[in-house]
């Protein structure tokens, strides 16, 4: 029995253990993490290059793009971008700008397309523009917010590496009376998704700046009262905070209106007889007086020390200030403002003059759209009768309006803008 | 140790001069009926008299009698009492009968005063020294989470908790664990140590589990239930013992290869003579540890949070619960702001990124790379014995103990090279006994793995500066952005550039940062944490039962207790000196038998600690004998518990802008409480301002009825007992999370995770509900073959809405258990298979809270005796089917360990 009886405890035993080790510990419990799924990186969908190659309309851009290097990086699935691509009606454009007419924007598109094949147009030229359109982000046209002016955002050109890594030329897409581009409509067909990005499409080629506004200001046959002002303005600045430092370097966004020599010479007359006056000069022989000044000195007027009296450094710096727009105590301070974006109706914004006087009303903004862009703007200054007139032509580096540089956008206005305290 | 060595001269020096005279010496043999194997520690007394011995390891004995003939009384557990009646001194050869014992061990912990096991008022879970021989776990203590009603902490290899009846911690607080009848609680630490410095493994007597509270017997502590452990007294138990185990462990653990496990354990017990006896006994062990590796994310605010969904690649303010480092979190908008204001033109994109804000945590490193995998454990203790009269004994003793473990409290704590000694000096007599003991500890080098940690990642790389780690991290990120990369890309691309030259978990650079770290007290800015807190403590015992003429039993005694805390500033608020605090009580319990049938008893015990008002705790039970050996037993018990130490002068800065703080008042006014105000952290985060209310903390309390049935049946072969208990806590302590403005501005619901947050003890008005039930069974199948198995259940009452109870306890868990003590050839052969599964439960922990899975486990061993050697032989395991589980969040991860042994003499 003792045999037995042992065999039988051992069945109940392996029949126990049967029954009791069926299931298994298990692990604690684990969280799945949901994959942040942004809705691009599809590998059945083709990239931002492949796409463009695809699209009719940009064909010439997609030589540009292939001259440029730069289509692997923007078949990059990893990568994320928003691609501004000039249809190409634009970009014939461009080219007749950059050739002198040489190859007339009525030419086939063979025939720009050979231009831009050739070595007459760079493989670095190519580059710098292929990167000028490009942000690096997803950015559809419905992320654009209607606030004024428009919102800045990087492209992936960056004009001195070596300088910082993190410089970078902005683009400015708004959607203030439609949907730009710096001043460029978008044309359409817009947020067309791409694997890893978005592609809009812009009625002209958006030439990256090259230069400072102080470069305009102090080479413009036309504007020396405005740098001679400035200059005045700087007395007893610090070098590195004066205002011709900040106009001559990368980092602040300016919008200037700048009074061309005329009306520096109308406002100075104005203001000099405005001062005689108060002394006690009969009114015509002080317009008389201010006149023959004006003519005497031109813009040396302001560093004429016998002026000083008339023309301090304080109120000349008010008045380039005033001529500085947007609110420049906040972040970041000032703003690069193009005529297409400005309001339809006149409304006032600040300028620089706000950080001393904080509750100066600033000056008006007024533009008048047309259906080719924009066919008037003013601005209207505090004791101004009258709104200064912007003077409309948009043609890069020899333009009035809409002058694009490094550190802001310059529009040449006919009034000098005459703030309250003045 | 001094005083001790001292004791041991003056005993051993009165051993030499006092030298009784006896007329006659009878000398025997105790042997087994059945296997002829020789019998120790049987016990011989001379009836009529107090006097007697015990056999030897070789079965021997000889006994003084003044004349013949005389009458002995031949008893040992597990053997039928014989009685012999010696005509004339010649050499004696006692066979013994074995038996089968159910429920008939003898034990005073139930009731302080000796009764049979089935006639204990209350639900007691014995654990003799055959049980702990014939047992699968490689060391005792592992032996109680296999008790009816019992769950385990297992925060490592050789730091495990048990408690009873739910609110299951890491060095839970609410059970007392008492050895020799010394609290084996660190006084500093507040755990009890039982695992780490408490009785070596072939000193244990047994072990007795009471369930529920206790303080009426055992004084503050037992809400939950207490553990006794009892040495083997070297009168009894002599000779040479040992026993060497070797193991493997880790075998498919995903965080270290397999490694080995030694275990030796020595012990010598020694009559010199009649009246004196001495023991000495130590254990060593060494094994790659089990370690923390639970790395999902958690969310942590102050002490409390959740796992959640996240890795280190998809977030990255990623704070693994087990990942030490990186706790270290901020937002990298000042980063990116800063350089939005140097570079103007990338203002407005910077603001598309900087919305919501960007939480960036550090590199952590994983606990395996930071906590020495190499556990140790030392223990020694030896006692000298000296019989005053043949009813009186002094004893002195000492318990010393050091290794490495780590223990799970607000964080993970690495108990390095720590020591505690144990010591005492004790006179007993069956009616009476006199207790003075001290616990002396030292924290040796142990530290905080996060603090440290965090550290040690700061040593390495400043997270703050205009070159720290957030400021690469922010402008890595900012670039990767601005190429186009995706957030987890530039995240990913930002934390390799800020970690570059990193040291490598494991190389000579991270050991040399993290050592540096880890020895400097926290006091200077390093994570070592000094302990040096002691505990003195005497107490006292009469029984005048006999005075009474046994007409009722009456215990009266006392107890008076007094810590010395030091940490030199590291843990305490005790930078400028140490801080005492003492605390008294006494207790009296009455006793009387009623007929044959009922057995009343009523106890009550007061206590006062300096800091707290005093409590009285009463207890009732009644025990009615339906039958022989078949008992219902009643009672109604309450207990309660003084704040820790810790929880009235802990001082210790866990990371994440939060500091524990103790409950004195005086912290109150060292932080300003009053006049930068503090608030409720979680009614903040909701947008209500709540301001702290200033109200003391006080001891919390638990009341508790029993009902339960405990009897031996089917001829004695069939043992059942069954009970369920009600319980309600009363001021439950827990901790609160406050938090005050750093600048001293009125704090804001955006500002919650910015300023200083303090974890301050605090009572919980609403009262806890717990019951539950218990069945076990366990019976003897012919041919020593026994089958138990125990099955029990623990539940929290309605709670209000947000409160956390820290239960921790799963509903339901089962132990069974085939075993037989001896079989085939001479009994040779003894095996023992025990499966233990419990529920699935929500853990709560300072440390970690989440879902703990249910568990399975099996522990086997095989054994075999060569008696001619007395020596066995063994092969065995626990978790022998590698299934690897977690019994606390953030604990360790515990998989098979398999070994093999010789014992001698065991």
């Amino acid at each position: 029995m003792k045999p037995a009886s042992i065999k039988s405890y051992c069945f109940i035993l392996i029949l126990s253990a049967t029954t009791l080790f069926v299931s298994c510990n298990k692990d604690v419990e684990q969280y799945p993490v949901t994959a942040s799924d942004d809705g691009f990186g599809s590998a059945s969908v083709k990239a931002i290059a492949d796409t463009i190659a695809t699209m009719e309309d940009d064909s010439l851009f997609n030589i540009v793009l292939e001259k440029s290097g730069r289509a692997d990086a923007l078949n990059d699935k990893t990568l994320r971008y928003t691609l501004y691509v000039p249809v190409n009606t634009a970009v014939k454009n461009a080219v007749a700008f950059l050739t002198g007419g040489a190859i007339p924007a009525s030419a086939p598109n063979a025939t720009v397309a050979a231009f831009l094949r050739s070595g007459q147009f760079t493989s670095g030229s190519a580059d710098t523009l292929v990167q000028y359109h490009t942000v690096a982000q997803l950015f559809p046209v419905s992320a654009v917010p209607a606030a004024f002016p428009n919102l800045p955002l990087p492209s992936i050109l960056n004009p001195a590496p070596s300088v910082s890594a993190f410089l970078r030329l902005n683009v400015f897409p708004a959607s203030i009376n439609g949907n730009w581009l710096n001043n460029i409509p978008m044309t359409g067909p817009n947020d067309v998704k791409a694997a890893n990005g978005y592609i809009h499409h812009i009625a002209a080629v958006a030439l990256p700046p090259s230069s400072y506004l102080w470069t305009r200001i102090s080479t413009d046959a036309d504007l020396t009262y405005l740098k001679a002002a400035i200059e005045r303005a700087d007395s007893g600045s610090t070098a590195s905070t004066s205002l011709v430092a900040n106009l001559n370097t990368i980092g602040p966004n300016f919008t200037l209106f700048a009074p061309t020599n005329a009306a520096f010479q109308t406002a100075l007359i104005n203001v000099i007889t405005l001062n005689l006056y108060r002394q006690g000069v009969p009114l015509s022989t002080a317009q008389a007086q201010a006149s023959a000044w004006v003519t005497a000195y031109g813009p040396a007027i302001f560093s004429n020390t016998s002026l000083y009296g008339s023309l301090t450094a304080t109120t000349v710096k008010g008045i380039i200030a005033y001529h500085l727009f947007g609110n420049w105590s906040g972040t970041p301070a000032g703003m690069r403002a193009f005529l297409n974006n400005f309001p339809t109706t006149t409304t006032w914004y600040q300028t620089m003059l706000n950080s001393s006087l904080a509750d100066h009303p600033g000056i008006g903004l007024t533009v008048t759209l047309g259906t080719a862009g924009v066919t008037a703007a003013t601005v209207m200054g505090a004791q101004n009768s009258t709104a200064a007139n912007i003077l409309i032509n948009p043609t890069p580096g020899t333009g009035t309006s809409d002058q694009h540089y490094l550190n802001g956008v310059l529009h040449k206005i006919d009034q000098v803008l005459i703030p309250l305290a003045l | 140790m001094k005083i001790v060595l001292r004791l041991f001269a003056i005993m051993a020096f009165l051993c030499a001069f006092v030298k009784p005279v006896y007329a006659q010496v009878i000398r025997g043999v105790v042997k087994n009926s059945e296997t002829l194997e020789l019998v120790p520690a049987v016990s011989v007394t001379l009836n009529g008299t107090p006097a007697g011995t015990f056999s030897n390891a070789k079965g021997a004995f000889e006994i003084n009698v003044n004349t013949l003939p005389a009458t002995l009384t031949i008893s040992s557990v597990g053997y039928q009492t014989q009685e012999i009646t010696v005509e004339s001194a010649t050499s004696l050869t006692v066979l013994l009968v074995p038996k089968a014992d159910l429920g008939q061990e003898v034990t005073v912990s139930a009731s302080r005063f000796n009764e049979r096991v089935v006639e204990s008022p209350v639900t007691i879970e014995r654990v003799s020294a055959a049980a702990i021989r014939n047992s699968a776990a490689p060391g005792y203590y592992d032996i109680i989470g296999n008790l009816k009603g019992v769950d385990i902490v297992t925060s490592s290899l050789t730091f495990k908790t048990p408690t009873t009846r739910g609110f299951m911690g890491s060095g839970n607080l609410r059970l007392n664990q008492i050895v020799d009848g010394m609290d084996n609680q660190a006084p500093g630490l507040n755990f009890s140590v039982g695992s780490v410095i408490g009785l070596t493994q072939l000193d244990v007597e047994s072990m007795d589990m009471l369930p529920g509270a206790s303080s009426a017997l055992y004084g503050p502590g037992g809400m939950n239930g207490t553990l006794l452990i009892n040495s083997k007294n070297p009168f009894k138990y002599q000779g040479l013992s040992l026993e060497i185990k070797e193991g493997l462990m880790h075998i498919n653990d995903r965080a270290a290869g397999a490694g080995a496990f030694h275990n030796w354990a020595l012990r010598w017990g020694h009559k010199v003579s009649d009246r004196f006896a001495f023991k000495i006994a130590s254990e060593f062990t060494s094994a790659k540890d089990w370690v923390g590796q639970d790395s999902r994310n958690y969310s942590r605010i102050g002490t409390d949070g959740a796992p959640k969904a996240g890795t280190r690649t998809t977030d990255p303010n990623y704070d693994g619960i087990n990942v030490y480092g990186d706790e270290t979190s901020a937002d990298i908008r000042q980063v990116l702001n800063a350089v939005a204001a140097q570079a103007p033109f990338l203002a407005p994109y910077i603001s598309t990124l900087t919305a919501d804000p960007i939480l960036v945590s550090r590199t952590g490193y994983n606990e395996k790379d930071i906590i020495d995998p190499v556990t140790q454990n030392f223990k020694l203790s030896g006692s000298v014995n000296f019989k005053i009269t043949p009813g009186t004994e002094l004893i002195a003793a000492a318990h010393w103990g050091t290794g490495n473990t780590v223990y799970t409290g607000s964080d993970r704590y690495s108990l390095k090279n720590m020591k505690m000694g144990q010591y005492k000096l004790e006179l007993v007599n069956k009616n009476w006994f006199l207790r003075g003991f001290t616990t002396q500890e030292n924290a040796g080098q142990s530290f905080n793995a996060t603090v440290t940690t965090r550290l040690a990642n700061e040593a390495w790389k400043a997270s703050s500066g205009s070159n720290g780690w957030y400021a690469q991290y922010g402008q890595a990120f900012l670039a990767a952005k601005l190429a186009g990369q995706t957030d987890q890309d530039a995240h990913l691309a930002a934390r390799a550039m800020a970690d570059q030259g990193r040291p490598d978990a494991g190389s000579a650079e991270w050991k040399r940062i993290f050592d540096s770290v880890r020895s400097k007290p926290i006091s200077e800015g390093g994570g070592l944490f000094v302990d040096k807190t002691d505990l003195y403590n005497v107490e006292g015992q009469y029984n005048f039962s006999e005075a009474l003429n046994n007409t009722v039993e009456l215990l009266v005694g006392g107890n008076f207790k007094k810590y010395v805390l030091n940490s030199e500033g590291t843990l305490f608020a005790d930078s400028t000196g140490t801080i005492p605090i003492n605390e008294y009580g006494g207790y009296a319990q009455l006793s009387k038998k009623i007929g044959e049938v009922l057995r009343l008893t009523v106890a009550g015990r007061y206590d006062k600690n300096q800091n707290f008002k005093g409590r009285f705790t009463p207890r009732a039970t009644a025990v009615v004998t339906v039958a022989q050996n078949q008992n219902i037993r009643f009672s109604y018990q309450t207990a309660y518990r003084f704040p820790s130490t810790q929880q009235q002068w802990i001082n210790l800065d866990v990371g994440s802008n939060t500091r524990l703080i103790g409950g004195q008042t005086a912290f109150w006014d060292f932080y300003n409480f009053r006049s930068n105000k503090v608030y409720y952290l979680n009614d903040l985060r909701q947008g209500t301002q709540t301001e702290y209310d200033f109200v003391k903390y006080k001891p919390e309390t638990v009341s508790s009825f029993e009902l339960g049935y405990k009897g031996v049946l089917a001829d004695n072969r069939l043992m059942i007992d069954v009970y369920g208990y009600y319980g309600q806590y009363q001021d439950f302590i827990t901790r609160t999370l406050l938090v005050q403005s750093k600048t001293g501005s009125t704090i804001t619901q955006a500002d919650t995770l910015n300023g200083n947050i303090y974890s301050v003890p605090t009572n919980i008005n609403e009262k806890v509900k717990t019951y539950g039930w218990g069945l076990s069974m366990d019976y003897r199948l012919p041919l020593n073959f026994t089958i138990s198995a125990n099955l029990s259940s623990d539940i929290l009452g309605d709670l209000p809405d947000g409160f956390v109870s820290f239960f921790n306890s799963p509903k339901y868990r089962f132990n069974a258990g085939f075993a037989n003590t001896g079989f085939g050839h001479q009994k040779r052969m003894a095996f023992n298979i025990a499966y233990k599964w419990q529920d699935s439960f929500y853990y709560n922990g300072d440390f970690a809270n989440g879902r703990v899975p249910r568990i399975n486990t099996l522990d086997a061993q095989f054994s075999y005796k060569l008696s001619d050697a007395r020596s066995v032989i063994k092969i065995g395991g626990t978790n022998i089917l590698n299934q690897y589980y977690v019994n606390a969040i953030g604990n360790a991860r515990v998989g098979g360990l398999y070994y093999v042994s010789y014992g001698f003499n065991l």
